[in-house]
């Protein structure tokens, strides 16, 4: 049976050498343009179809009880991916983390019921997309980025002591 | 492999653990039979057979259903293969339940013992339908039972590879990991008996409510040892020790694991969950038993 990560690779392979209106590819982007664009109608362009992708944050930090999560809007995963966008490469450092704040985790979907959704963990300065398939380094801050989003969506108390904790 | 003498009615059914040794000589019993769906019963009340089931980590062998049922008013039917093989005769039930009571001493109340072997005598002479009115199933409302048992530890060996599967780790916590039940349902202490806690979690109502579905603080019967850790006001975690010694636990939706927030395997003697690294989950509550085959939600 194919491994998903090994189908996600090849497709955003294909997907690369593809001309695409409207977006520019860079050699460090390429994998996050990928994604959007698996994501969105192969037909369109990115920016006309932000409204189509469904971003989903969850604060892993519980235990016992549920994660919060909550649900970006179109803006939000305009910018997300903007700040996901140029990362640079970097080995997986197999941090999941134990008990207490793990990081956040992004799913990514599309109206598109035949799309398949992307998994993005970013912690402790790394970014590791569909379970460490691709691993990046969190130069953008999206981390904190996502703190903000917490803070905003009622988690302040959760954010500051993850903040004061660092 | 867990056996659960389905019998009761308000009050969780009693559950024991069969050793390997007893397990594979069970399963032989099956040998080219089929064997019958675990929901496939008569809404009866009182005694409905026994439940053989996998759902803790400890795993039947792969051409069996994860559970299944044996005796009561089940037809053994259900399996891939049950077209081509037939079940255990109403008989071969019985003696299979009565061999599995034999080794259920400690789990269940010598009345209710008394009541089974009853019912399955007079379905073996003809005589027919029996009533529990014999039988006090100690309906109150509280969670403890009356009756003490001996205690008998039977903690398992640590399988982490149960958990960390893509199915199963993002839908179990450290609640299920702890009674060692695997629902997919992100399990809280009471639900599955109706006496959920109300948030903010405290040690006191974590325990009361994981009482409810079963949970002692002093052992009696088959058990396992788990512990109760709190972070004040936020969250509660459990942990389970496995028969080597050492304590595992699964931080909600990540891998199993039997390390500390340092790293440190939590080997049960010098390292334990009252004194390892845990995080934010600051307030110890204490030692606790969970009865084997004690079910979550």
């Amino acid at each position: 049976m194919t491994d998903p990560d090994e189908t996600i690779i090849q497709h955003a392979a294909q997907v690369s050498v593809k001309p695409v209106q409207h977006v520019t590819l860079s050699t460090v982007s390429t994998w996050w343009l990928c994604i959007a664009f698996l994501i969105l109608c192969s037909a369109c362009t990115f920016k006309n179809n932000i409204q189509h992708m469904k971003a989903r944050v969850e604060l892993d930090i519980f235990s016992g009880g549920q994660n919060p999560t909550w649900v970006l809007t179109p803006e939000e995963s305009k910018e997300l991916l903007q700040l996901l966008d140029s990362l640079p490469e970097k080995d997986n450092n197999k941090n999941e983390g134990g008990l207490g704040y793990r990081g956040f985790i992004v799913t990514i979907t599309s109206d598109n019921a035949d799309t398949k959704s992307h998994s993005v963990h970013i912690f402790n300065g790394t970014v590791s997309m569909d379970s460490g398939a691709k691993n990046y380094s969190d130069k953008n801050n999206v981390e904190k980025w996502l703190l903000r989003q917490a803070s905003g969506k009622g988690y302040g108390a959760l954010a500051d002591s993850i903040l004061n904790h660092d | 492999m867990i056996i659960t003498l389905d019998v009761f009615s308000g009050r969780p059914n009693p559950s024991w653990k069969l050793s390997p040794q007893n397990a594979k000589a069970f399963l032989e019993r099956f040998a080219n039979k089929s064997v019958a769906d675990a929901n496939e019963v008569d809404n009866v009340l009182g005694y409905r057979g026994v439940i053989v089931s996998a759902s803790s980590d400890e795993q039947l062998p792969d051409n069996m259903l994860s559970e299944f049922r044996v005796g009561g008013n089940s037809t053994a039917s259900a399996g891939s293969d049950a077209e081509a093989k037939i079940g255990l005769s109403a008989d071969e039930s019985d003696d299979a339940v009565l061999w599995l009571l034999s080794k259920g001493q400690h789990a269940v109340n010598e009345d209710v013992l008394a009541y089974v072997h009853d019912t399955i005598e007079m379905r073996k002479s003809g005589i027919g339908d029996t009533h529990p009115t014999e039988m006090d199933e100690n309906k109150t409302e509280q969670p403890e039972q009356a009756v003490a048992a001996p205690c008998v530890i039977q903690n398992t060996a640590y399988n982490p590879a149960f958990w960390n599967t893509a199915a199963a780790q993002p839908k179990n916590n450290c609640y299920n990991y702890a009674m060692n039940y695997k629902s997919d349902t992100f399990a809280q202490p009471g639900r599955i008996t109706g006496h959920q806690y109300v948030a903010p979690p405290t040690c006191a109502k974590v325990s009361a409510a994981a009482a409810w579905d079963g949970c002692k603080i002093t052992c009696n019967g088959p058990s396992k040892n788990v512990a109760l850790v709190i972070w004040p006001n936020v969250d509660y975690h459990w942990y389970r020790r496995h028969s080597e010694g050492f304590w595992g636990h699964k931080p909600g939706g990540t891998a199993a694991r039997n390390i500390d927030n340092s790293n440190i395997i939590i080997n049960g003697t010098t390292r334990k969950p009252d004194n390892c690294n845990r995080g934010p989950y600051t307030i110890f509550c204490g030692y606790y038993y969970s009865p084997t085959g004690m079910m979550v939600k």
